[in-house]
């Protein structure tokens, strides 16, 4: 059964046609491998055990979404109706959501299987999975190592086998960066593209709901289906009609900013990057040197603009509406006392950010840290407008390194942040982005970053599909 | 910019946290290396602040687009069912209404 593993969501569901699997067989067989492997690995805080129940197995030849029938996961950051929602926060331990996401209706509209909840940074803050209320995720590479963050259980979970793919979602690279730390295809789409509805906020402006799976071209069928303008969304907008197959990658144009390449990069990580341009090459792309002059600002612009918004976002944790309270203490004297008994819930990387945020959003700071960031914020992406008339993609690294140790930079905030220098530029001008496998570290996967164009979420996934079936690193399974 | 254990408290307060005074020592030093990290951005100069919102792309256009309003209606009515759902997840509640501590001691 472990061939399961490298097929894609098109053969599977042929299978499920033609009666050669049913979804069934499938449900159990990640079932099984769930309750076999995830003790170990912590990438689950709420298993779906009734998943079957209900479904109707005789619907399958009705129901023409390739979707149908097939086994998902979805960060727990992502409403699912009746069923435990934690965002990976104490605070919310006994939250059950009473209603869906947009993505998660239009998933169930087609017959999806959701298997369960993954583990995450709380929040979706951190860049290691190390900042779940739940404990940390481990790498199914190497246990001692983190799975990246803040998708770190979706990001394990699709590496070892325990779902076929997930939703996960990337404010800084969130999806991207355990989607290379981990070995699989993790997809960031145009801002818009995806409705919000249902996702816990945290940066609003950089927010965008993605993919993780083993293919490629599975990516794109989930794309395919959660896409799309809600008016439960202001922000979301109706993407054009995905483009057809390509053949070819002559004629594809791949930008590879110089500032990808300098200080701090990994030198077995760019040697893996730089492989991988040269593949494009040798399929017939051109490769082009481009610069992003406002590279080296686009860490510092995130990180005031994050700790802004999450300021306010966080607010409505207070454990009066719902989640964890202390209502019945009664030594509390007043509300104020209330909420802060209840927020002490709320772990310290959670906190930390809450605090940066009032402050560069405070009185006489403000003009400083957050108009400046938004200034800047603009001439970012007006790098990424005048290189996008040259080529069709951008190339690069994901992340400095491969997975870290456990524990390694928890004792240093900003080196930590310093994980997200090449993830962020994309959040902060909305472009779709991907990270596609390309080559292993001393045993550890790293992923290749490719960078699309605006609403051009379906040439992007092209041009890594034809990178991904001319390599065939997706063959490489962990053994577990 | 050095930040001090006094400006710490006070946004420890007004964001109604309990931070102890080991976290308070902890957190005086990282805010001062991340706020000190983040400043690079004066190495820019520029005119007055003006915030525009670049990441929303129209897909038709390729230029900046506005958030899409609509009207605060009421466009489905939910039964009392749903209301119940959404109250009985309040750690407190009476007569349909969340019930909390006074905000005055």
């Amino acid at each position: 059964m472990s061939e399961l593993l490298i097929k894609t969501i098109r053969d599977l569901s042929e299978g499920i046609k033609n009666k050669k699997i049913s979804s069934v067989e499938l449900v159990n067989f990640y079932l099984d491998r769930i309750r076999k492997y995830d003790v170990e690995f912590n990438s689950y805080l709420t298993v779906n055990e009734d998943c079957m129940k209900g479904s109707d197995t005789s619907k399958q030849s009705q129901n023409k979404s390739l979707l149908f029938g097939i086994p998902a996961g979805i960060k727990d950051v992502i409403a699912t109706k009746d069923i435990r929602l934690t965002g990976g926060s104490k605070i919310l331990e006994n939250y059950i959501s009473p209603y869906d996401a947009t993505v998660v209706g239009k998933l169930n509209e087609v017959g999806y299987v959701l298997l369960g909840k993954h583990n995450c940074d709380e929040f979706a803050q951190g860049s290691s999975n190390e900042n779940s209320g739940y404990g940390p995720v481990k790498n199914p590479w190497d246990k001692s190592r983190v799975p990246g963050g803040t998708s770190g259980g979706s990001a394990t979970a699709v590496a070892a086998g325990f779902c076929h793919y997930a939703l996960g979602t990337d404010t800084g690279g969130s999806i991207r960066q355990p989607a290379s730390y981990c070995g699989v295809v993790g997809l960031k789409p145009t801002y818009g593209r995806v409705s919000r509805y249902g996702l816990m906020s945290m940066t609003s402006s950089f927010d965008q709901c993605g993919v993780l799976s083993r293919r490629v071209e599975d990516a794109k069928e989930v794309l395919r289906v959660i896409e799309g303008e809600d008016t439960l969304d202001a922000t979301s907008a109706q993407a054009p009609e995905m483009e057809d197959k390509l053949e070819t990658l002559k004629g594809v144009r791949v930008g590879v900013p110089k500032e990808y390449f300098t200080d701090g990069l990994n030198e077995g990580v760019k040697k893996i990057i730089e492989s991988a341009i040269g593949k494009f090459e040798e399929l017939g792309a051109s490769i082009v040197e481009v610069s992003l002059p406002n590279f080296q600002y686009a860490l510092a612009t995130y990180y005031i603009t994050m700790f802004a918004e999450i300021s306010s976002n966080m607010a409505r944790y207070d454990g009066v509406r719902y989640g964890i309270s202390q209502v019945d203490n009664k030594g509390l004297g007043d509300l104020e006392d209330l909420y802060r008994a209840n927020r002490a819930l709320l772990g310290e990387e959670v906190k930390r950010r809450i605090m940066l945020g009032t402050y560069v959003l405070s009185s006489g700071y403000y003009d400083a840290y957050y108009g400046k960031a938004q200034q800047v914020r603009d001439l970012i992406i007006g790098d990424f407008r005048k290189v996008f008339d040259n080529v069709d993609v951008l190339a690069g690294p994901v992340a400095p390194t491969p997975a870290f140790g456990i524990g390694e930079h928890l004792s240093d905030p900003l080196a930590m942040y310093l994980e997200d220098v090449y993830t962020v530029p994309v959040n902060l001008a909305g472009l779709p982005a991907l990270s596609v496998p390309a080559g292993f570290v001393s045993g550890l996967p790293v992923g290749l970053h490719l960078i699309g164009k605006w609403w051009e979420d379906d040439k992007l996934l092209e041009i890594a599909r034809m990178y991904e079936i001319a390599t065939e690193y997706y063959k490489q399974r962990p053994k577990l | 910019m050095k930040v001090t254990q006094e400006e710490v408290e006070h946004i420890a307060k007004l964001v109604r946290l309990e931070i102890s005074s080991e976290d308070k020592q902890g957190f005086v030093k990282e805010f001062s290396d991340i706020l000190s990290y983040v400043e690079k951005l004066n190495e820019i100069k520029l005119d007055e602040i003006t915030v525009r919102r670049g990441w929303l792309v129209d897909p038709k256009t390729g230029e900046e687009r506005m958030n899409k309003w609509r009207e605060d209606k009421i466009t489905k009515k939910e039964g009392d069912e749903v209301r119940d759902k959404f109250i009985s997840l309040a750690s407190d509640s009476k007569d349909g209404y969340v019930k909390t501590i006074s905000p005055l001691k």
